[in-house]
């Protein structure tokens, strides 16, 4: 499954990185593909592009703090907060493959 | 957690989000002018038809007096950044403007940060309901430029002032006061209280409330819980590397290896290297981190330990007043979380690295 995410925290240097690893790692260990956005203190990196977007199969919205998601019109969205991310990677990834029958 | 308090949540992170770097960046400049200016380096020049009429900026004190000067305008636009945030976040890009200009009038009116907050969800709820409105075609384009930022800030502004302002002031004055007016052992007591709170969930609110109502005391001109702030923060990264090295054998390598990080991480004062740690343990982690910032808070206030600067670790200690007992009180916070940590902690299997992980319940939405 072709998987994008953000990530965005309130300090916007720690937890929106650790979390951008956590979801690679998951991603990784689950077989699935993965492009992590981070929206941190020094703004955008890692930026998902148009492309990305419309290949994608569900986006995953990580962030403690407002995430703009109208370029993600039409697309399945969900949004967790940054610490179930912290806790449960996996989990979040079991629960998509099985709510979306991929 | 509901969807609706994580929603609030997320308006105030955003708010406060966009708040630290301009706090942070007041904090230091201002610590920075009053370093090398001396402490009454804000009245070094005299105002003529502007503030910065007689200024030169070429001598000393005219230098400084200007570094002071952008400090302290960066921490007057504080409030109104947060405030601006947190309705943009609410009701998108029409929440700035009114944000802005009623963040500034709470933050001149001495209601403050919690007058902002309040404000904030005032007019992200008002711009909301605007944009509902149903307009003929000719004045649709009216709406964004002209009708949101005149309409909502004329009626959200006004509520304020004449609903809010007055009752929210004389709160924050009290309670203002009410700090002043402790002196020895309840100084100590309220920098234990902020201590605690900085080492309760490590970045999280109690963390960012307690660093708020040190910034805002700050603000006016009470320096002391500023030093409760910055130690309270400071300690657990740091007490956790100690940790790491009294309790060897209770760490994994990885552990280890990520508490080597924490250590830089705590002497700049950011709070969330440790979360690895806190999150993977909170039952042993958090008490211990709690005692340790609580003990080095009331050590920094009793002893008249105070601090301009509301952020930068290490880098501020020499512009406080009573630096050495700032340190102490550094080490001796630190050294409690390491030593309570290290005798608490459960010995670490090595593969037990990964934490056992919840079921997860989530919606998906087509947006």
């Amino acid at each position: 499954m072709r998987i994008l995410a953000v990530t965005a925290c309130t300090a916007g240097i720690a937890h929106t990185y650790i979390a951008k690893e956590k979801l690679e790692k998951a991603a990784r260990d689950m077989g699935d593909s993965i492009k992590v956005e981070t929206q941190g203190s020094i703004g955008v990196e890692n930026e998902l592009t148009a492309e990305d977007i419309k290949a994608a199969d569900v986006i995953l919205i990580s962030a403690d703090i407002r995430v703009n998601k109208e370029r993600f019109a039409g697309k399945p969205v969900v949004e967790i907060p940054i610490s179930t991310v912290m806790k449960s990677p996996k989990g979040i990834f079991t629960k998509i493959h099985e709510k979306l029958g991929m | 957690m509901g969807a609706k308090k994580f929603e609030v949540k997320k308006h105030v992170m955003t708010g406060i989000s966009y708040m630290i770097p301009i706090v942070v960046c007041g904090g230091i400049l201002c610590a920075l002018a009053k370093g090398f200016g001396g402490y009454d380096i804000g009245n070094a020049v005299e105002a003529g038809a502007t503030p910065f009429s007689n200024l030169n900026p070429f001598s000393w004190l005219g230098f400084w007096w200007s570094v002071n000067k952008l400090g302290s305008y960066a921490m007057d636009f504080a409030v109104a950044v947060m405030t601006a945030g947190v309705a943009y976040s609410i009701c998108g890009r029409p929440g700035i403007v009114p944000g802005m200009v009623i963040g500034y009038c709470s933050a001149q009116s001495k209601a403050g940060f919690l007058g902002g907050l309040l404000m904030a969800f005032v007019i992200g709820a008002f711009v909301n309901w605007m944009k509902t409105w149903k307009l003929p075609k000719w004045c649709i384009g009216l709406m964004p430029v002209m009708f949101i930022p005149v309409v909502s800030t004329f009626v959200c502004g006004m509520i304020f002032l004449c609903v809010f302002s007055i009752p929210l002031a004389y709160i924050m004055d009290v309670f203002q006061q009410w700090i002043i007016s402790l002196n020895g052992g309840a100084k100590a007591v309220i920098g234990a209280v902020i201590g605690a709170c900085m080492g309760f969930d490590m970045g999280g609110p109690v963390n960012k409330t307690a660093s708020m109502a040190a910034n805002a005391l700050g603000a006016d001109g009470i320096y002391g819980p500023m030093t409760a702030k910055i130690v309270g923060g400071m300690t657990p990264p740091i007490g956790l590397f100690i940790a790491t090295l009294l309790a060897k054998n209770k760490f994994s390598k990885t552990q280890k290896e990520t508490a080597k990080t924490a250590l830089p991480m705590g002497l700049c004062f950011i709070t969330e290297g440790v979360l690895p740690f806190a999150a993977a343990d909170p039952a042993r982690f958090i008490p211990s981190s709690m005692l340790g910032s609580a003990v080095a808070g009331a050590i920094a206030v009793a002893m008249g330990c105070e601090s301009m600067a509301g952020h930068g670790g290490i880098f501020v200690v020499p512009m406080m007043k009573n630096p050495i007992w700032f340190l102490i009180a550094l080490a001796i916070g630190s050294l409690v979380t390491g030593v309570v940590y290290a005798a608490w902690k459960r010995p670490e299997s090595e593969d037990s690295e990964e934490i056992e992980e919840e079921e997860v319940d989530l919606d998906i939405q087509i947006q």
